[in-house]
């Protein structure tokens, strides 16, 4: 016969008890915690919010922290004995005597009923802690909490890089999912694709590209520069396309770091051939070559096993990729002076429109010269221009070259945009009827009984991507910014 | 303090007078055990039923079982109170004439207030005192009365002729209300059977005297009860006002006056007593499930749509007991 201790059990139920308060307590909170690292976490893979790999630790464990910081540090409040005694009663069938017997503890005197309660507990253990069960309040916001981390770890885990995050080249998956992205925000484009459309001009109104949808063209804006754009348009220098080239410095480097030390361990006959590890390494970099000379040299390589035969293409191939270095980071420091036009291409463009120098005085016929409209009464000018003139202020705020100012006060210079010289060609009456920014891929056509058609000239489209190493894959975003710039968008 | 010889021998002492009251009345132990609840708890019960059920013999057996003093007023509608407290009656000593006290037959241990709806109002006013302060006041003296003390009422459904309904302060004096229902086919039988044969009904002896009962009344107040079922008590007392947060919906649209707090004490007492006869130790909520309905019937006062739409109290109360929860 065992003896009843009601202290112990008062105890053991009110540890119980606030053990269960506890975990109802962990469970919501590490539910809301969960979920919000997983909002994070999502906005982190959508590149929406840049996170390093320990940022990106540090979130999926703060809500265990969180969790376990309200378990065992959270002071919760006092339980109710009488009313858990009295739930156990209910559940155990004890016609209430736990609750008598706290009761007559709590008064004190009356043993004669105490000892006969007490009486009915002397049989066996009782099974208290059903009456005190983990239910579904105590485990379903655990479980839902956990669920979450869980997806949150796996969404770490598996799912595809940010762009943000990373020091990697543009992964496919990426890539395709950035193309997505730009595809569904704009229409089906009407002209081929690019390789077979280099004759082919698509041609649409300025009026048609005076109101395009802002969401698309910052879709497509934000493809190119790989970061959101905002009202300003404001184009960051620092953007995708800057990377994608330091990242091909840097393959370039490490493929002429890799030569170099192939070139040296050969010439001092420390090996006869390649190791396995070293064809791997050039193997993988391959992929990354885009120069097809240095490629074929590269696979030669490769497969070389004549070890005079193996020094010789070795040293090709390093004399390529330093030369293809130079020339790297020869265009990529003249990228921003190639976009300032020198005084050779105004000319020439001037030229192209048989253009005149304007003189400073108003002609006898009443047109202004070039200085008068796009200078101080660049406003007057600008709204006697009427469409025409509206077409040139939109390209300007997007396209970042100014149309209609040939010098622009550094007040209104922004982070990321070059002034450029302006040739355009003003009209017999003031109106500014046509202009040529240098860079740009787009032609202004006069067709009969037609107002003024912008036109994009794939041609030249095509060679400023390759002569600025644009890369193949980035090129048709490129292409798609100027379709929807010339179609006025979706 | 109680100690176990106590407690031993007011379950005894009640053991035999339900025992004894079993022998002669056949069937309503719900009623019977009112009764002793009554008896322990220094209450007042009333018997509700139609003529010829067997109420007044209940009280009868109940009186003859204890050795007390028992009296019977058969209330009629021409009754006066004086009828039943007493009167001052000029009396004559040595030739000197002087005002005596009469006491009426309120003056028992054990009153038999029989069909008590038949009296006038007043007259069924002039018990009020009796049933709660154990006092009778004529003229200016005021007179005790004899422990213990029980009035057992019996009386006929309100819709029967020539009655009339308590007040309701004469009701909420009543400890529990029992309704006296018919028997069933084999009680009746032997109820007939006891009735036809032999030497016929016999009365049972005296097995218990009043110092037993004077004696298990403090007993059965030490019985525990826990917290929280006098808070359930308590919800159950304010779910029949209609004007409470407990109140059910049924309560609300039915209801003038819910339970005062002598339904919550009469419910607690009555578990209490409950227990004890039934030999626990401690209240449990089949204790107060046992007098939730005989100590609120007639205590809940239904408005007139209420009782223009006919609804039982009964009803009602069932709802209650369903809808509040223990925990």
């Amino acid at each position: 016969m065992s003896v009843f201790n009601l202290s112990h059990l008062l105890r053991a139920v009110e540890r119980r008890a606030r053990r269960l308060q506890g975990l109802h307590l962990a469970g919501g909170v590490l539910a809301v915690a969960s979920a919000m690292a997983l909002a994070i976490v999502a906005a982190c893979r959508l590149g929406l919010l840049p996170l390093s790999w320990p940022a990106l630790g540090g979130v999926i464990a703060l809500p265990v922290a969180c969790a376990l910081f309200a378990f065992l540090g959270v002071r919760r409040p006092k339980v109710s004995l009488p009313r858990l005694l009295l739930r156990i009663d209910q559940t155990l069938g004890t016609s209430e005597r736990l609750s008598s017997l706290y009761e007559l503890r709590q008064r004190g005197g009356r043993d004669v009923f105490r000892r006969r309660i007490e009486q009915h507990f002397q049989d066996g253990p009782l099974p208290w802690k059903k009456g005190l069960p983990v239910g579904p309040s105590h485990v379903g916001p655990l479980a839902v909490g956990i669920l979450l981390l869980v997806g949150s770890s796996l969404l770490v885990a598996f799912a595809p890089l940010p762009l943000a995050s990373i020091a990697e080249p543009l992964s496919a998956e990426a890539r395709t999912a950035g193309e997505d992205r730009a595809a569904t925000a704009l229409p089906e484009p009407t002209v081929p694709a690019f390789p077979q459309e280099a004759q082919i001009s698509s041609t649409t109104t300025l009026e048609q590209a005076d109101t395009p949808a802002p969401d698309s063209f910052e879709d497509v804006l934000s493809d190119i520069w790989g970061a959101p754009v905002t009202g300003g348009s404001v184009l960051s220098e620092g953007g995708a396309l800057g990377e994608l080239i330091e990242e091909q410095q840097q393959r370039a480097q490490a493929l002429e770091e890799l030569l170099s030390r192939l070139e040296e361990q050969l010439r001092q006959g420390q090996q006869a051939g390649l190791t396995e590890d070293e064809r791997r390494a050039l193997r993988q970099m391959l992929p990354g070559v885009t120069d097809p000379q240095l490629r074929q040299t590269l696979e030669n390589l490769v497969e070389e096993t004549d070890p005079e035969a193996l020094q010789e293409q070795v040293e090709q191939a390093l004399g390529l990729t330093r030369a293809i270095a130079r020339s790297q980071t020869d265009q990529s420091a003249e990228q921003q002076e190639k976009i300032r036009p020198t005084p050779e291409d105004v000319r020439e463009s001037e030229s192209a429109f048989d253009w005149t120098p304007p003189e400073e005085e108003t002609t006898a016929d009443g047109a202004q010269t070039a200085r008068s409209a796009t200078g101080e009464d660049r406003d007057d000018g600008a709204s006697e221009q009427g469409q025409t003139g509206r077409g040139e202020e939109d390209i300007d705020s997007r396209g970042g070259t100014s149309g209609v100012s040939g010098e622009m006060l550094p007040s209104e210079q922004q982070p990321g945009f070059v002034p450029t010289d302006l040739a355009a060609r003003v009209g017999s009456t003031g109106e500014f009827d046509e202009f040529l920014t240098k860079g740009v891929p787009l032609e202004l056509d006069v067709a009969q009984g037609e107002e003024g058609l912008y036109s994009v000239n794939y041609e030249t489209l095509r060679a400023i991507l390759e002569e600025r190493l644009i890369p193949p894959e980035t090129r048709d975003v490129v292409k798609r910014y100027f379709d929807t710039i010339t179609q006025g968008g979706p | 303090m109680i100690t176990d010889k106590d407690l031993e021998t007011a379950q005894a002492t009640f053991e035999r007078l339900q025992n004894a009251i079993e022998g002669v009345i056949v069937g309503h132990e719900p009623v019977i055990e009112a009764t002793l609840i009554a008896l322990l708890c220094r209450g007042n019960l009333l018997l509700e039923g139609v003529p010829g059920l067997g109420k007044t013999l209940l009280v009868r057996t109940l009186a003859s079982a204890l050795d007390l003093g028992f009296s019977r007023i058969q209330f009629t509608p021409d009754l006066m109170p004086a009828d039943i407290v007493g009167t001052d009656i000029i009396t004559e000593d040595d030739g000197k004439r002087q005002f005596t006290y009469c006491p009426g037959p309120i003056f028992a241990n054990v009153v038999l207030a029989d069909e008590i709806n038949r009296a006038t109002p007043k007259t069924q006013s002039a018990l009020l005192e009796a049933m709660e302060e154990r006092t009778v006041t004529v003229g200016k003296s005021t007179y005790s009365l004899e422990e213990p003390f029980i009035v057992l009422a019996t009386q006929n459904p309100i819709e029967m002729e020539g009655t009339y309904p308590l007040p309701e302060a004469q009701v909420d004096r009543f400890l529990l209300k029992a309704s006296v229902g018919y028997p069933s086919l084999d009680e009746l039988v032997r109820i007939a059977e006891r009735n036809t044969e032999a030497d016929g009904l016999r009365l049972p002896k005296p097995v218990a005297t009043g110092e037993e009962i004077l004696a298990a009344r403090p007993v059965i107040r030490e019985i525990p009860i826990a917290e929280e079922l006098r808070r359930y008590v308590g919800r159950l007392v304010l779910a029949t006002h209609p004007c409470s947060a407990h109140a059910t919906p049924k309560v609300r649209q039915f209801v003038e006056y819910g339970a005062s707090p002598r339904a919550a004490i009469a419910l607690i007492l009555g578990a209490k007593a409950h227990a004890f006869l039934a030999g626990e130790a401690n209240v449990c909520r089949a204790d107060i499930e046992a007098v939730f309905h005989p100590a609120l019937v007639h205590r809940v006062i239904l408005n007139f749509k209420g009782e223009a739409e006919g609804i039982e109290v009964s009803d009602l109360l069932a709802e209650v007991w369903k809808e509040i929860a223990v925990v």
